[in-house]
Parts: C-alpha cells; structure tokens; sequence
C-alpha cells in the first residue's frame, strides 16, 4: 500500500515535471511569437503614422485648389446655387391643385438673391 | 492521543508506553511532548502552505477573472522586443494635434537619422559618390572627407524621409547604420502656423498651442491621444489666400485675419502674414513669427465706434432716433476732433455711425462719461490681457491718464491699443444678443457664456447699425450676396514718435454675418496697406480691408453651412430696418 503510494506519487512528480518543461517551453515559443508580432504591429503602426501624414501632406487646400481648378470645370460655389431648402425649390407645377386654383409661382428666396445685384 | 501509526508510533526510550488492546500504543511522559511538538510543527507549516496557496488561488481569480475585462488589448500590450513601452498607435512621445474635422496639423513621425562607420567601409570614395545621388543636399566633397575619416562614428544626415532610408538602404553599403529618431512635423507647412506654433529638436513646444499645452502634449495618455483644436484648416486657407493676395495688392507689411464663433469663442481661423513654416522654425524672420492677432495691439480707429454706439445705446444716453450736431469741429483741450467725412449738420446715431463721424462718436461718449466708458469697455474684456491658449498675448495699451480728452479720442479708436483678438471677440459679444465671449482654441472648450454683458435690446440694434455700413455705407464692398454681412471699417494712422504717421495705416473690417442672427465673426487687417491705381491712390479701410471680409464670408459660409438667404427679402429687410432719421431730406429710411 505505502509502496504504491510512492510509486504513484513519484509518478505524478514526473508527470508534472514533464508537464511543466513543456509548458514553459511553449510559453517561452509563444511569447518569442507574440514580440515577433508586435514588432511587426510596430512598424505598420509607424508606417501608418506616415502615411496619415502624408495623406494630410498630399490633401493641402492649395494643392486641391490648384488640381481642381486645373482639372475640373467647378467654380466657386456662388450663394444663388445653393439650395438650402425645400421651399427654395421653384414650383414646377406638376401636381396641378384643378382647374380654378392655380399655384402662384413662388420665388426661390436664395435663387434670388443673386441676380438682384 | 491515539490512532498513531508507523515511526512516530514506535515506542521512544525513557518513556513507559501502554499497549492497548486494539494494537494502537498510548504515549506518555517525554514520547508524548516530542509527538506534540512534532503535531504542533505539522499543523503550522500546513497552515503556512495554506496560506501562501490561498493567496496563489485569490491571485488566479484576480488575474483570469476579476481583471480579465481590464485586460489591454493585443494592441495596446504591443511591446518591442527591446522591451520599450505600451504602444496603441505607435509609441509617440507627443500626441498628435487634429482640427476640428480630424485634419492632422501635427504629428511625430520616426525618422531615420543616417550614421557611418567609415573603418568598416571598403571603399568610401564610391560609397560617397552613391550617397550623394540620394542625399544632394550634402556636397560631394563633405562627403568623402566624412567617409575617410579614421573615426568608427560619424554623423551623415538628421532625419531622413522613409524613401531617402529605402534608398540607403538599398545601396547596401556596410558600414551606413541608422538611428531612429522622432520628429515633429506639420504636414499643413505654414497654413496654420500661428496657431500651433512649433517644438524644439527635442520635441519641446516653444510657440504656440505646442507651447501652452506642452504637458498635455508631452504625455500623451494613450497610444492614439490627440488634441483637437476648434480651427477648420479649410477656412484657414481660404482666409490666409485672400489676406495674402490684398497684402499684395496693396503692399502692406503684414495682414491679419480670425474667425470666431459668436456663441461658443470658439476659433475657426486664425491667420497672420508673414508667417513661417513649423517644420523649419530657424528659417522664419522676426516679423514673421510676430503674430498680428493676438501680440500685436493696434489703435484700430473707427471700428471701434461700434463699442462707443453700443455703450451710448445700452446706457441710454441716447437713443436711436436721437443725435448729436457735427457741424463744427470738437475743440477739446489742444486737440481738435474733425470728420473724415464731413457732413457739416446734425447727425442722428445711425447717420453717425454709417459715416463715421468722429465728433458723433466724442459727444456721444462724452454723454456717458470716463467712468461709464470705463466701465462699459471693461464689460466687454477690452481692458485686460485676453485669455486664449497661445503664450503670445499681448494685454491693451492703456492711456496713461484716462481723462475727458481720452474718453473722446478712444470714443474713436485712439488713444487705447487693443488686439485683433480682442476686436473680435468683444464684437461678438455685441452682436450674439449681448453674451459675455471666452475665446479658445480647443474644439468644444467653447462654453456657450451665459454671462450677460450688454441688453438684447442694444445687440439688436447695433446689429441694424452694422448691416447698414454694409448697405449702404463705408462697408459695400464687403458684401457677400444672401449672406447679410454687417460691419464697420477702421482706418487709423499708426502712431509714431510724436504724433501719427499719415502714409502708415491700420485698415480694418470687422465683421458678422448673417446680420438676422449673427454666428460668425470675420475680422480683417492689413499693416501699412499702400493705395494703387485701382483705388487712386486710396488706401482706406473701404477700399483694403473690406473686399477681403467679403471675399471671405462668400467662401466660407457654405463650408460653415449658413444658408443663402435673399437680402431683398421683405423678413430679412423688417428684422434689419433702421429709421435713420435724418435732417437731411435727401436720405430716406433704409
């Protein structure tokens, strides 16, 4: 009885030993994988930072202005075109209200107010 | 005492043992204490290793369980190998500064620093001759001298972009090893100079917001900290392109711009010319680190008849439809007060107001008195230093002595030297219903104030006063058709020793719009602006300073979302109408 005690408890000594070399050793791979990924992370997160500086960099009003007024027909927005609500809008009178009832045409406040000038 | 089994059962010496019947032995005498004493030891390292595994049981719950959600994430536990700090973003030594649309004004980038070892270099004369096709701004000749030198160390270059260390690199030269360095860099150059200032080589802020907020700057609370300023880098370039191009029209020495927000202070724009570029601080003037809108103080003259109106209105000295004789000249002390535009008649406040009148704007302040101007200029933060987050904040020149002559003369803008900054924000004061402005540079530090400085009553009507200058007044060419600009010009002759210079003005237009329920407040100055041909030879504020506030208000207004309105509309013309009632038949009620 008192023989087999020790012969299993030996056993198990064993047993975790092995159990524990293995573990450590594998949380000894790991943590060289896991500093191996973080230096990785590191340089893309620099690389970002870059990057986000360049785009910033490349996306100066000047250098848009300049680009758009060399490749697009836009011109600066003059406050007669914009539309700011639905009230502006002219009515086109399609939902014509029936015969006797004609809509008075409305004028577009800021569609106005340009040509006034 | 029984159930003792195996050695610690063996009957000890000296002690006269009882043989029970059952086989178990009971102790006595000196066998008994040594077996208690043995239990004693037992049961007390038992308990030790209890404790310490009680403790190692309580640290496996903490740590898998309790602490588990406070856990960093993957990124933010990211460590270098070398074992340096926690990183979200990377591990930046300052934190990042943003606008209010989370455009990057600043930020610390790592840079290579190129170093060589020119004992280990096979051959220097060629290394140096391939560096130099990557690197042109080193000389050749420096160059070689630094690759043959007998040392293991020397210095190549500071700083180098990513694709000049590519380029390094790929030559694969033994002996060139880089250093990585952080830098401070402002992608935006010079467009928001003044603003953010600039850092040291050792990242340390010297100017600016980069000043000021060092400490929050410098530790940055997590990997992805930023700081967020109330200014919108698109507003600040269409402010300093238009303050640039009048600068050059007209010659002037330096211009100055601010956009405020007339509810919260914050600051949309904040521009001064000349300015420099942050990323190469050491090659930036004197002049053009001064910045205009918060150190300089100026006399700003006639826009500052805005404040005489606004105190003559709220103190009740007098009221809108009464007025003051400017036939004469004002004789005070030694001085003389004359009209820039004289009328030569009775002039009613709005009449005064819309052409200037300086013998008006006098009496009207000597009608409320030095105590009352004092008083009411107080109110409206233009006797202190001003409170924004820039180290360079100059405080008001104040008169020496502030006696009846100098109430007169600063009922007119001489005699006290105020800052753009200061205008601005005490005009939006005036025209945002009368709440006291607390102007900042952080994105929501801007409280609505709740502090009331002037009537609603009076902020309505200088309101009415300012669209008229527009309308119809010194103003006109600062109008941006549908969206009701108001405001007043200032033309003032900068003092000099001994008097003032005629040839050296300050021109200024401060601003707001839209007049029917004013948001944004729009100041522009321009230093020393000289008249050209176009103007024949004028350089008044009408003429400089009021085009650009125009300029200005028609490009930024839809980037700040103000709708158009019709400036002829009946609403519009009731909420701004001003009977000007004047005695002169020929000017009807606008």
């Amino acid at each position: 009885m008192r023989r087999s005690i020790t012969i299993v408890t030996l056993v198990l000594a064993v047993a975790a030993a092995i159990g524990l070399y293995q573990m450590s050793n594998e949380v000894r791979r790991l943590e060289r994988e896991l500093s191996r990924h973080n230096d990785v992370l590191l340089r893309e997160q620099a690389a970002i930072q870059v990057l986000r500086a360049e785009w910033a960099y490349l996306n100066r009003p000047e250098v848009l202005q300049r680009l758009s007024q060399k490749f697009l027909p836009l011109e600066a927005l003059a406050s007669q075109q914009v539309i700011a609500s639905l009230s502006d809008l002219p009515d086109r009178g399609v939902l014509d209200p029936g015969p006797g009832m004609k809509r008075p045409m409305r004028r577009p406040a800021s569609l106005v107010a340009g040509y006034r000038r | 005492m029984n159930d003792l089994t195996g050695a610690s059962g063996q009957p000890t010496a000296g002690g006269a043992n009882r043989y029970e019947s059952d086989g178990t032995v009971a102790l006595q005498g000196a066998a008994m204490q040594s077996v208690t004493a043995c239990r004693l030891r037992v049961s007390l390292i038992a308990l030790a290793f209890g404790a310490l595994f009680t403790v190692l049981g309580a640290r496996l719950v903490d740590v898998t369980l309790i602490n588990a959600s406070l856990e960093p994430t993957l990124a933010r536990t990211a460590r270098a190998s070398d074992g340096s700090a926690a990183i979200g973003q990377p591990h930046m030594s300052r934190a990042s500064i943003v606008d209010r649309n989370g455009a990057l004004l600043a930020t610390n980038i790592n840079a290579a620093s190129l170093y060589a070892n020119p004992s280990i270099m096979p051959n220097p004369a060629e290394a140096a001759e391939a560096l130099h096709g990557i690197l042109p701004d080193i000389e050749l000749n420096r160059l070689r001298r630094k690759l043959r030198a007998k040392s293991q160390f020397v210095w190549l270059k500071r700083g180098l972009t990513p694709r000049q260390q590519a380029a390094v690199n790929g030559l694969g030269i033994p002996g060139l090893e880089f250093q990585e360095e952080e830098r401070r860099i402002y992608p935006y150059g010079g467009l928001a100079a003044h603003v953010l200032g600039f850092t040291s080589i050792d990242n340390k802020g010297i100017a600016g917001v980069e000043k000021t907020l060092d400490e929050r700057l410098s530790s940055p609370k997590s990997g992805d900290d930023q700081l967020s300023l109330s200014v919108d880098i698109r507003l600040q370039h269409v402010v300093r392109e238009e303050l640039d191009e009048a600068r050059q029209t007209f010659q002037a020495i330096g211009a100055a711009g601010l956009v405020l927000d007339v509810a919260s202070g914050e600051v949309l724009a904040l521009v001064s010319l000349p300015d420099f570029d942050p990323n190469l601080p050491s090659d930036a003037t004197k002049d053009a680190l001064f910045n205009r809108v918060t150190l300089g103080v100026y006399e700003m003259g006639s826009t500052f008849k805005t404040f005489t109106t606004a105190m003559a209105l709220d103190s009740g000295a007098v009221r809108m439809t009464g007025g003051y004789d400017a036939t004469k000249p004002l004789k005070a002390a030694r001085f003389v007060i004359r009209d820039y535009h004289a009328k030569r008649r009775w002039l009613s406040v709005p009449e005064i107001y819309m052409y200037s009148s300086n013998i008006g704007a006098a009496k009207m302040a000597a009608a409320v008195g030095t105590a009352g101007q004092q008083e009411f200029l107080g109110r409206l933060g233009l006797l202190k230093k001003p409170s924004i987050e820039l180290p360079e904040v100059s405080a008001p020149i104040l008169p020496s002595q502030w006696h009846e002559i100098e109430t007169l003369t600063i009922a007119f803008g001489h005699g006290l030297s105020v800052s753009i900054l200061q205008m601005a924000s005490a005009a939006a004061t005036v025209v945002n219903g009368g709440m006291q402005v607390q102007p900042t540079l952080l994105l929501g530090a801007g409280v609505n104030a709740q502090r009331r400085v002037l009537d609603r009553k009076t902020s309505d009507q200088v309101r009415r006063l300012m669209r008229l200058v527009v309308a119809q007044g010194t103003g006109r060419r600062a109008a941006a058709p549908g969206y009701v600009v108001g405001g007043k010009t200032g033309t003032a002759e900068k003092a000099k020793a001994g008097g003032y210079d005629r040839k050296a003005l300050i021109t200024s237009f401060v601003g707001a719009f839209p007049m029917t329920a004013p948001r944004y407040v729009v100041v522009a100055m321009l230093d020393e602006p000289r008249g050209n041909k176009k103007t024949k030879g004028r350089a008044t504020a009408s003429l400089t300073a009021a085009p650009v506030v125009g300029r200005i208000v028609s490009r930024i207004a839809p980037l700040l979302g103000v709708a158009p309105v019709d400036e002829e509309s009946d609403a519009v013309r009731e909420k701004l109408k001003v009977r000007i009632n004047s005695k002169d038949p020929r000017v009807a009620t606008f």
